[in-house]
């Protein structure tokens, strides 16, 4: 898509390089003749190349920056479920609150055996 | 004696523009650690617009004075923009690429502006108008030093204070010696390192610009490979000096001007370069940061 922005920003750039190719590209002079050949159809194919390429570039840059984050949020979809979890905060919370509900009410709706046996497993994942 | 002298005064006045040219190599390597090898290009874009400014206000019969003063502001402002593009363009998208992107890119800018200077122009020797008048002043001393001559090593020196002044004492000069010595810590401490990098093209090509103005006038002619060889004896006088050292580089360009005049002087012009690149050797040898840099330690 192209922006009033983007316009006016390649036509500054298309004036910065009609101004630097002025005297190599516009001028042609010839002391020992005493002629000076004025070239103004080269600074305007300068100017005119130089924005459109400069749209172009543009444009093509907002295009890989959309594919790039389109990607990015395909290969999210692709990587496993617990990955996809960890990094999401929408699952992540309300599953960490629930995890931590449970273990608290882990000794009260089972037996001590069970409970000594989460608490080591715990204490094992812990100091690990 | 006399011809000893006479011999000098050419070394210093060669040596002279080869710092010129030099400084804007050993400015940019200190700063973003890059050998510009599109420089030389530079100087010889300098030395074209000079050309044409000169000769086009020369034929509509502006004052001596004007044309000098036009031509060489008109060389400096263009080279200083032609540097800062190629700055923006080919070396900014590959900063935090592998160090031989930006040297390759370096390559093919020179090449794209040999060729473009080419195509726009024309491929043939052009004779450059003489920009400095004969001094009445110099005539005594003329059969050793020509006018042109201390005109040259008067600008380079004064160019030289200049730039000392600028880089110890001025706002810019420190941020870019901040700069070259750590671009992260530069930065923490609020300097626009891009901006820097920017400025220190823009005076690089500057002063490439001076310099291939006076070359140009000196010699008489010019063309689009003019910066090929300058570009090279410069960047040797730079490496001869100690890449990164501004010191370094004056004194690598005054180094080589005189072992280039002595041996073409005392031995034979055909040996010119041989003795110049023979000279680069010996030093890479027996001391590869330089006469002037310091050895660095590399981590691996």
């Amino acid at each position: 898509m192209v922006t009033l922005n983007v316009v006016k920003r390649s036509l500054k750039v298309s004036l910065w390089f009609a101004f630097l190719t002025f005297p190599i590209m516009v001028i042609k002079a010839d002391p020992l003749e005493g002629t000076v050949e004025w070239r103004w159809e080269n600074l305007f194919f300068v100017a005119l190349g130089c924005f459109v390429l400069s749209i172009l570039s543009r444009v093509v840059a907002v295009q890989q920056e959309k594919r790039k984050s389109r990607r990015l949020a395909q290969s999210r979809l692709n990587e496993p479920l617990v990955q996809y979890i960890l990094h999401t905060p929408r699952y992540l919370y309300p599953l960490s609150a629930a995890a931590l509900l449970f273990t608290l009410l882990f000794p009260f709706l089972f037996d001590t055996y069970q409970t000594n046996v989460m608490t080591t497993a715990l204490k094992s994942v812990a100091t690990s | 004696m006399e011809y000893f002298i006479e011999l000098l005064f050419s070394g210093l006045t060669r040596g002279s523009i080869y710092a010129l040219i030099a400084l804007g190599y050993t400015m940019v390597y200190g700063i973003i650690g890059l050998i510009n090898f599109a420089h030389g290009e530079i100087y010889m874009i300098g030395a074209f617009t000079a050309y044409i400014v000169s000769s086009v206000l020369a034929i509509y019969g502006f004052p001596t004075l004007g044309i000098i003063v036009m031509a060489g502001l008109a060389a400096a402002i263009w080279s200083s923009a032609y540097g800062y593009t190629i700055e923006k363009v080919a070396y900014r998208p590959l900063r935090h690429a592998p160090r031989l992107s930006p040297l390759i890119s370096a390559i093919g800018m020179s090449i794209f502006l040999q060729n473009y200077v080419l195509l726009a122009q024309t491929s043939d020797f052009l004779a450059f108008p003489e920009l400095i008048p004969e001094f009445e002043f110099m005539e005594p001393v003329a059969h050793i030093v020509g006018s042109t001559d201390m005109v040259i090593l008067v600008t380079t020196a004064t160019v030289m204070v200049l730039l000392t002044l600028l880089i110890k004492f001025t706002r810019i000069g420190k941020a870019m010696r901040a700069t070259s010595q750590d671009k992260v810590m530069a930065t923490l401490v609020g300097i626009n390192v891009d901006r820097v990098i920017s400025t220190t093209f823009i005076i690089g090509s500057s002063l490439a610009a001076i310099g291939g103005v006076l070359i140009a006038s000196h010699i008489g002619q010019i063309n689009f490979f003019i910066g090929f060889l300058a570009g090279i004896k410069a960047f040797t006088a730079a490496v001869l000096g100690g890449i990164g050292s501004i010191p370094g580089a004056v004194l690598g360009g005054i180094v080589l001007g005189l072992t280039e005049s002595f041996a073409t002087g005392y031995v034979s012009s055909d040996y010119e370069d041989v003795f110049a690149f023979s000279l680069l050797v010996l030093i890479l040898i027996f001391k590869p940061s330089g006469i002037l840099g310091k050895d660095e330690i590399q981590k691996v």
